[in-house]
């Protein structure tokens, strides 16, 4: 009999359900890994194996009751240390938050608990979701578990960590530039960014509020469309979700991909920096798409180009004001000074890292009423045209293929002290938050060194195309097989 | 390359409300300015004519029912604060010297 760890989570609550195992079994499993690999990758802030465990069994004699359990029954999952936990520290990945226990949850973890799921504890992220890398904070780094020595990417670095390295069947990100689809893609797990507004917003710390949306990180397509459906649709405590239906995610992944058009755009492969093995498994992806009766047509994203630097201004732009509650007051640490000036100075000068002050500073500066017109003005005029590509393109195509990151991976500490390079790994995935869609990152290859790293695939839909994203992601993902390779730990 | 002087990184800072050592105040010049030489690469964007960005429910959006919900107790809602007394915060004089 296979393992407990090797089932997805639609196999695992289907025999929970049927009481084929208990939730108390599978809780015990992973528990007992995170208890074995965890100090070789750091995922984890916080493990609650006691309230896990008590999840567990309330799931267990709901069950033994006879009521109905829910999508996720008995799945041991993780969130992102962004989401808001009722009773559970939650510091956003920085020392400004620390010892801060919400009062409340967000919707995120209440829905997933009502789905019965079971929440095995917070993972690590990039200091308020700011980084590529999960470098950024006083936390130890998140190691890639396949190969401890390269980065996880980020932000969402714990979140795709703890799937690849089974520490976790699903956990939760945020993507506002890429910081779910870029570390799936490192880590060779599937990550969502849904459509901006699928998703509430509601107890998930601010960083860029017009780009941020949460996600689902599993090992399979499936397993994201049945967690999506359990997070998505209309929330009254965010105004920006969309009232759109929550469709049949699950059904979607049958649909395969015969007669859809799959739109590339030529020139980003052009790209100064992209490595080869990338180049190789994507050219060899879209031979499988037309294996798999799909049809691959050229599209034009004209300004491509210069998407990351209108995203470093809007996304520095929003950070800089929404960061702006971190004062020592209400929440939070508080360094005593003087005057409460120099209290607040003091209390962003010792809680917020380096990467976290540089964007508050670059903010800082592109909203200054001398710079405004030049950057932010600016920048929100590129988005539109941005946004227009995107809808021009898919005029003519269903969705658009991509690599998710220009390269497989990078070592810990190569990349920290030059931001800028840092920021060019974005440059694939960020497009789709500017323009507001979602994407999808899955596992797509292996790099050809010594030790190989996986290499993502990535397929960007119109406003709401979650279901087609699925289709496509499936039938990738059942003809190559690519995610059933496991990190050795 | 865009030029960064310490002064307007040390102006920054102020009104970022970040009080920034020597040592950061160089490395963010020199940082800053090489992220604003590549993001001044805007500038060759034809944007004459192009409203700015608006979500699709920023298009559309209303206002919601003005209805009292539920809240939290003053206790809960202080439970977090680094200095209280009775329902209030207590922060330092804001006078400074």
């Amino acid at each position: 009999m296979s393992s407990i760890l090797d089932w997805t989570a639609l196999e695992l609550s289907k025999a929970i359900r049927a009481g084929d195992v208990t939730a108390a079994d599978a809780t015990e499993a992973y528990l007992a890994r995170i208890e074995a690999v965890e100090p070789k990758i750091n995922a984890y802030l916080r493990v609650t194996a006691k309230a896990a465990r008590a999840t567990a069994e309330s799931v267990d004699k709901k069950r033994k009751a006879g009521k109905t359990l829910g999508p996720l029954a008995g799945v041991p999952l993780a969130l992102k240390d962004i989401f808001v936990t009722e009773g559970i520290e939650t510091t956003c990945g920085s020392k400004i938050l620390e010892g801060w226990t919400p009062p409340y949850d967000g919707t995120h973890a209440r829905r997933l608990r009502d789905a019965d799921s079971v929440m095995l504890g917070k993972v690590s992220m990039d200091e308020f979701a700011m980084g590529s890398s999960n470098e950024n904070g006083p936390y130890p780094p998140v190691r890639n578990p396949w190969d401890t020595d390269f980065v996880p990417g980020g932000s969402s670095g714990g979140s795709v960590a703890a799937v690849a390295a089974r520490t976790a069947l699903c956990t939760l990100g945020t993507d506002t530039g890429g910081s779910i689809r870029q570390p799936a893609s490192l880590c060779n797990v599937v990550g969502l960014k849904p459509t901006y507004g699928r998703v509430s917003r509601h107890g998930m710390i601010a960083f860029a509020s017009s780009l941020d949306q949460a996600g689902p990180v599993t090992r399979t397509v499936r397993d994201a469309a049945l967690v999506l459906g359990a997070i998505a649709g209309k929330d009254e405590m965010d105004a920006t979700t969309l009232d759109a239906p929550v469709e049949d995610y699950l059904s979607a992944c049958d649909q395969g991909v015969a007669g859809l058009r799959i739109g590339v755009h030529r020139k980003a492969m052009e790209l100064e920096g992209l490595d080869e093995d990338v180049r190789a498994a994507f050219t060899r992806a879209l031979e499988e798409y037309k294996e798999l009766g799909a049809t691959l047509v050229d599209v034009e994203l004209p300004h491509f180009d210069h998407a990351v630097a209108t995203y470093y201004i809007l996304c520095t732009a929003e950070a800089s004001s929404n960061l702006a509650r971190y004062d020592g007051v209400r929440y939070g640490a508080r360094v005593e000074a003087p005057s409460l000036l120099k209290m607040y100075n003091a209390t962003r000068e010792a809680g917020f890292g380096a990467e976290v002050k540089r964007r508050i500073m670059l903010g800082t500066f592109v909203l200054r009423a001398s710079s405004y017109e030049e950057y932010y003005g600016r920048a929100m005029k590129v988005r539109t045209l941005i946004k227009r590509d995107y809808q021009a393109a898919f005029s003519q195509c269903d969705l658009i293929a991509s690599p998710t990151s220009p390269v497989p991976g990078f070592r810990i500490g190569e990349r920290i002290a030059d931001p800028l390079s840092m920021y060019l790994s974005d440059v694939f995935t960020i497009g789709a938050n500017l323009a507001g869609l979602p994407g999808i990152s899955i596992p797509g290859g292996f790099s050809s060194a010594a030790k190989p790293l996986p290499i993502g695939l990535q397929l960007v839909g119109p406003t709401l195309g979650e279901s087609r994203l699925f289709s496509a992601a499936a039938a990738y993902e059942a003809n190559t097989g690519w995610h059933n390779k496991v990190a050795e730990l | 390359m865009a030029t960064v002087t310490p002064e307007e990184i040390r102006e920054l800072a102020t009104l970022a409300r970040l009080s920034l050592d020597d040592q950061e105040v160089e490395q963010f010049r020199a940082q800053l300015a090489d992220i604003l030489g590549y993001i001044g690469t805007l500038r060759e964007v034809d944007v004459s004519g192009v409203p700015e960005f608006l979500s699709e429910r920023q298009e559309e959006s209303s206002l919601r029912e003005d209805a009292a919900g539920p809240q939290f107790s003053s206790e809960t809602a202080l439970s977090n604060a680094p200095n209280t007394r009775g329902r209030l915060v207590v922060v330092p004089k804001f006078k400074e010297d």
